[in-house]
């Protein structure tokens, strides 16, 4: 009687989980066994048929004159953008957190950044940006008339100036993390700090940030993926250049197979992509997983 | 003791007008663009407030067939995806909720990690799919792709609110012989409505805003959407700055309205994942 409705019940929990699961297998897993499958193979066009070559991709794309830019480009991109929204987003989160009137209006216009289409914020900064009439040169024709920056045709400029653009697009998903992780400290915490002597400062270091230390980690690890698969900006803004200056990995993933159909190279380096992004997020399933079977053994005894 | 008060006051205000300003204007330069004549655009210096003030690129944006067309794309594909992928995620959270199967956790995880694997690297598989299926260049492939987009982060959201329901209401249900369907229907999904209506509405942005996927996987105005056609927006003369900017605008607006709509939950439903860990 108890096992039929503990099969009964197994039967229901699959039935429910079968479409998800069926969706993660054509668009996930079998992608994923795909890209493998070609990393590890000549791609003949147009049948896709493979032949194994075992790490000679690999090899052949490790020793790409443009890998090294790629990458320092890939961790300057993928640190700074996660600092300026930090930044911005810490200062926003704090400034709403207080009880200061008219905050309201920082919120909903902080969202907007982040709701606005990806594509729509490339050609917002394409244009704040252009050489000529782009209203941030003129701006700065105020201090020194002769000032014509190619904010985004100049190798030296151009990464950091779509890792602002992109920066935007991204910090209002930061404030409202540490906002969220803000209101969620208990108010008695800063009381009985204040109560001791300390000042606004030490509150901050000493009671605000270790409690909004797991949200803190979490927003950390979301941002470096984001920063690590994002695309469209710097597509828009640069496509990478100019002459691969801008260049990151997901770009040069997409170059390497849609402008060279060298669709072997291109899946050698997403498979190393997604190697890097795979080790932080099943390290951290590990160690929550083991902290929670710790924890249940401590409820236990 | 009170200036100093004051200064603080003063010091906050002054960040948050900063902040107020980086995030609106980028996007108020563009509607005052939009609203400007072509000579306008580029005259020198800048007049900030447009001299005159013409609706003329809504009109010729309006008026586009090719741009109207790739507007109702937009609108079917972000409309099919999210009610196929909330469908499938409330089945799927109510499921990972309140059962325990073996399998559970890893299909689970499997699904966070689907939300943190790179769009680009897909893009080769996703073609052959495509190609295999027969749905390049339809709306149809695009639906079925967008799944894959927006089901890690509804099933994350609607689990969430799944879970802080009491199983109380459930299990008398359970006592009076009703099914688990029957319970996911006539009691779960009513009383999270709102929640759920607002991670469809999340959904919905999420689609609205997908650029590289219809990039790749839509080569005519038939199944282009309004991203791709943003992208594209240059003739011989170059860009056409004017009702660029008019269309961005028209662009921005459903996704905006949407999510003033449903910002409560969506906020709710995004921060409590994150504050767990």
């Amino acid at each position: 009687m108890k096992s039929k409705k503990i099969l009964q019940e197994r039967l229901t929990a699959y039935s429910l989980v079968l479409p998800c699961t069926i969706v993660l297998l054509v668009m996930m897993i079998y992608p994923i066994i795909q890209v493998l499958q070609f990393s590890f193979s000549n791609v003949s066009l147009p049948d896709f048929q493979t032949q194994f070559v075992g790490l000679k991709n690999f090899e052949r794309v490790l020793l790409k004159p443009e890998i090294a830019k790629d990458a320092a480009n890939t961790v300057i991109w993928t640190i700074a953008s996660l600092i300026i929204r930090f930044a911005l987003g810490t200062v926003a989160a704090l400034l709403l957190d207080t009880s200061i009137k008219g905050m309201k209006a920082l919120r909903v216009f902080a969202m907007l950044p982040w709701i606005m289409p990806s594509i729509v914020a490339a050609n917002v900064w394409r244009w704040l940006y252009s050489t000529d009439f782009g209203v941030i040169n003129y701006f700065l024709r105020f201090i020194d008339p002769n000032i014509t920056i190619n904010w985004l045709g100049n190798p030296s400029s151009a990464l950091f100036s779509v890792v602002f653009a992109f920066s935007w697009t991204g910090f209002p998903f930061v404030m409202l993390m540490l906002l969220a992780g803000l209101q969620g400290i208990p108010v008695d915490y800063k009381e009985a700090a204040r109560i001791d002597g300390a000042n606004p400062f030490n509150v901050f270091v000493h009671i605000t940030v270790p409690c909004l230390k797991p949200v803190i980690v979490t927003l950390i690890a979301l941002q470096l993926i984001d920063g690590i698969n994002s695309f469209d900006m710097l597509f828009n803004l640069t496509a990478g250049g100019p002459g691969g200056s801008s260049e990151i990995f997901s770009l040069a993933i997409y170059r390497y197979a849609f402008s060279n159909f060298d669709f072997s190279g291109s899946s050698a380096l997403s498979v190393m992509l997604i190697i890097v992004i795979a080790i932080p997020f099943f390290a951290y399933e590990i160690i929550s997983s083991l902290r929670q079977r710790k924890n249940r053994l401590k409820e236990g005894a | 003791m009170k200036s100093k008060r004051v200064i603080t006051l003063v010091i906050l205000y002054l960040l948050a007008l900063i902040i107020c300003v980086v995030s609106v204007f980028p996007l108020l330069w563009s509607i005052l663009t939009s609203l400007k004549t072509a000579t306008d655009v580029y005259s020198m210096p800048i007049h900030i407030i447009p001299r005159p003030i013409v609706l003329e690129n809504y009109i010729s944006v309006l008026r586009d067939n090719d741009m109207m067309q790739m507007f109702l794309n937009t609108v079917i594909v972000a409309v099919m995806s999210t009610v196929v992928s909330t469908v499938v995620s409330v089945l799927a959270s109510y499921g990972f909720s309140r059962f325990k199967f073996p399998g559970n956790k890893a299909l689970f995880g499997s699904i966070l990690f689907s939300r943190l694997l790179p769009q680009v690297t897909l893009l080769i598989p996703f073609y052959i799919i495509l190609t295999r299926l027969s749905l390049m260049n339809t709306k149809g492939g695009l639906v079925l792709i967008y799944l894959i987009v927006d089901m890690p982060i509804t099933i994350w959201m609607l689990k969430g609110y799944i879970d802080t329901l009491p199983h109380e209401i459930e299990e008398a249900a359970r006592v009076d012989g009703c099914g688990y369907y029957g319970i996911l229907f006539k009691i779960v999904v009513p009383i999270l409505a709102p929640a759920i209506s607002a991670v469809a509405m999340f959904a919905f942005i999420l689609s609205w805003n997908q650029f590289l996927f219809p990039l790749v996987f839509t080569k005519d105005t038939a199944s282009r959407t309004i991203s791709v056609g943003l992208a594209f927006f240059i003739d011989n003369a170059g860009v056409k700055w004017g009702p660029l900017m008019a269309a961005s605008v028209l662009m921005s607006i459903p996704p905006i309205i949407v999510f003033s709509f449903a910002q409560k939950y969506i906020v709710r439903g995004l921060s409590e994942g994150a504050v767990k860990g």
